[in-house]
């Protein structure tokens, strides 16, 4: 496939942090971490969530997110209506309409009229955001667990590469429900204490919900960027966890992609699960790439909890939100550096200039995905006005390898 | 799109009765160790894409699409009803729900480490991973392509969630495609996938292409009052509606049993949908 980047041309962002990419940016410069206390709890403790809303309405409160990150995403693109009309949609998810069953299911099951898990169909919400938009242009779900927006990012990159369509709306969502939060405690994935990727203390994560939503094109807009380069690959050894040796092999192949060498990549956005097993495979899979001085490095998973198949788009767009800002902003929780993984994140927002960032995606099922994402040419906002306000210092913090 | 030589291909279609027909046996067939652990959705991935192959060994970055409908519909409905009356989900049972793991069993039973997608769409999620597939972002000549649905039950349940009615037959399928560019004798090509805006638009644009004498053309549920008028406009042979079940993977189906069966020159398969219509043209 010819190298050709998939410029973001829209943008809308709906989390934890509230809607929006500006509002990310603040939130995410200030590094911190609030999970809220959710209605679930697990061997008598009640479960840490980041919500993007009121959980007492679930799955209204899913379909609004998605509603208000896609139209905030196609607003932001302005796009003709007829350009519109043909574009593709991508859509990433790992719990598909599972908080509408949930929530249909929980309300009814005790009358025993309704089967759970009514009119199944992993294409349903593609379908009806393109129904509700008179988007009639080609569908495509992909739900590759923690990865699967960054796979939807990526075939849709191909989709436009290769002049199949010529806009793509990509969209990454995860809404609150019972069944991840109780699954992911059940595999002790759970942090009892606090969410700390990439720390010698780590122990687990916090899960978040979110919707990311982006539209992609061929043309640049200023202050804007491009998706140039990606790759994905399963790992077959387990289920739940890959190796260093291929999540290494994805992020080099992304990298030969985006015709990037190591050295011009500007910054690196971790998978950074918090669990003591992946990150010590992603943090060696990277020093095996860039060496003994790897670029600033960060997971931002701890503000926004862990969106499992949104994270690909919600943490790409939070990424753009920073860079736009002129900083790569830190990893809440982090404090110690682990000798064993060698690598430690930023602990303040730091100064980002020019070049390229890596963004990993590591997910169950193998599954590896990595992203390079650029700057488009003509940025009016590359380099910061003078005088100009930005959320982020650029302030050094700890970096690079421990 | 790029053309795809198709070097083998299969199709599993099981009729629904009152209980699932176990899969186990004839899984062991195929598939020397199949995994333990694992659910319907991976058992039923797991006989086609082995029936599929046989004694062919795909190169290690060969990937594989996996395209969905209903997905893991027996465990969504398990663990929801779990989780509603207070339960815990079992971890394996949990991992086992991700659309990506029967595709992850696959990968690892035939030892390959390509791209691993679950990709479904409303109405054309075979269609949606034959062009994925087709993208010529993969390194390598090969790629996996499989289109695989699970019933859940009690079938009564089942019927109910899919809206169709109680006498209405349900199956459950597995078929797949192994592509080999560098196949020298390929069975079949699947020369592209087409979408239309409408119905319409695609039998107006089809009627002016050429199609081989004796070549067959089959539609989708959407088409089916429709295919006389196809055939007529199209010169195409029809081929009866599949009637006897209803599947969610009519079009692989027919793709697969064509590939395998090559009766007629080629095949245009074309299906009408919430959101247009596509169309998929193979040759012998």
């Amino acid at each position: 496939m010819p190298r050709s980047p998939a410029h973001i041309v829209g943008g809308g962002l709906v989390t934890a942090l509230g809607r929006g990419l500006p509002a990310h940016a603040r939130a995410l410069a200030a590094g911190l971490a609030r999970p809220a206390v959710s209605p679930v709890t697990f061997m008598g403790q009640p479960l840490p969530f980041h919500f993007a809303a009121d959980p007492r309405a679930e799955g209204a409160s899913f379909q609004h997110m998605i509603e208000t990150a896609v139209a905030d995403a196609l607003a932001d693109a302005a796009l003709p209506a007829a350009a519109v009309v043909h574009m593709g949609v991508f859509i990433g998810s790992t719990c598909l309409d599972l908080p509408l069953h949930e929530a249909a299911y929980a309300a009814t099951y005790a009358r025993g009229d309704v089967p759970a898990v009514k009119e199944p169909g992993y294409g349903n919400l593609a379908r009806d955001i393109a129904a509700r938009h008179a988007i009639r242009g080609p569908q495509y779900t992909l739900s590759t667990a923690c990865s699967s927006s960054a796979n939807a990012l990526l075939y849709a990159r191909g989709m436009l590469a290769e002049g199949r369509i010529d806009h793509a709306l990509v969209i990454g969502a995860e809404g609150y429900n019972r069944l991840s939060l109780l699954g992911f405690a059940g595999l002790m994935l759970l942090t009892r204490a606090e969410y700390r990727p990439f720390d010698r203390a780590r122990d687990g994560l916090v899960l978040g919900e979110g919707v990311g939503a982006m539209v992609l094109g061929r043309e640049p807009r200023a202050g804007g960027a491009a998706i140039i380069g990606g790759a994905t690959a399963c790992d077959p050894s387990s289920p739940t966890s890959s190796s260093r040796e291929r999540i290494a092999e994805v992020i080099a192949d992304a990298l030969d992609d985006a015709g990037v060498a190591p050295r011009q990549i500007a910054a690196i956005k971790a998978h950074g699960t918090g669990t003591p097993v992946n990150d010590l495979s992603e943090g060696q899979a990277l020093l095996g790439i860039f060496g003994g001085s790897p670029p600033p490095l960060t997971s931002i998973k701890p503000a926004l909890g862990h969106t499992l198949g949104a994270c690909g788009a919600i943490e790409l767009l939070c990424m753009l939100a920073c860079w736009r800002e002129g900083f790569l902003p830190p990893t809440p929780g982090f404090s110690q550096a682990d000798a064993a993984v060698g690598l430690a994140p930023e602990t303040h927002a730091r100064g980002l200039g020019d070049g390229a960032m890596l963004c990993n995606f590591i997910g169950f099922g193998g599954n590896n995905t990595s992203l390079v994402l650029a700057r488009s040419a003509g940025d009016e906002r590359r380099e910061a006005a003078p005088g100009e306000r930005t959320p982020g210092p650029a302030a050094s913090g700890t970096r690079g390898q421990a | 799109m790029t053309p795809l030589k198709i070097a083998a291909a299969s199709t599993v279609l099981l009729p629904a009765g009152d209980a699932p027909t176990p899969l186990r046996a004839a899984l062991k067939e195929f598939c020397a160790e199949p995994p333990r652990r694992i659910n319907r959705m991976t058992e039923l991935c797991l006989l086609g894409a082995h029936r599929c192959l046989r004694d062919l060994r795909p190169e290690p970055h060969c990937p594989l699409y996996l395209a969905l409908t209903h997905g893991c519909v027996a465990d969504s409905v398990a663990l929801v009803q779990t989780v509603a009356r207070g339960g815990l989900p079992m971890p394996v049972g949990f991992i086992n729900l991700s659309s990506n793991m029967a595709g992850f069993y696959v990968a690892s039973t035939l030892g390959i480490h390509g791209s691993n997608q679950a990709v479904a769409a409303d109405d054309f999620s075979f269609e949606c991973a034959l062009e994925l597939a087709s993208l010529g972002r993969e390194r390598g000549a090969q790629r996996l392509i499989g289109a695989v649905e699970e019933c859940a039950w009690p079938l009564p349940e089942h019927h109910a969630r899919l809206r169709l009615p109680a006498e209405r037959a349900l199956s459950e399928s597995s078929h797949w495609l192994f592509v080999d560019h560098a196949c020298a004798q390929p069975l079949a090509t699947v020369q592209w996938v087409r979408r239309y805006d409408s119905a319409a638009a695609a039998l107006a644009a089809l009627a002016r292409e050429s199609w081989p004498d004796g070549g067959q053309l089959a539609v989708g549920a959407g088409l089916r009052g429709e295919l006389g008028a196809w055939s007529a406009a199209t010169g195409l042979a029809p081929l009866p509606p599949d009637d006897e079940f209803h599947s969610g993977h009519w079009t692989a189906h027919r793709i697969c049993r064509f590939v395998e069966t090559h009766p007629a020159p080629g095949l245009l398969h074309v299906s009408a949908g919430s959101h247009g219509c596509c169309a998929v043209y193979v040759t012998a």
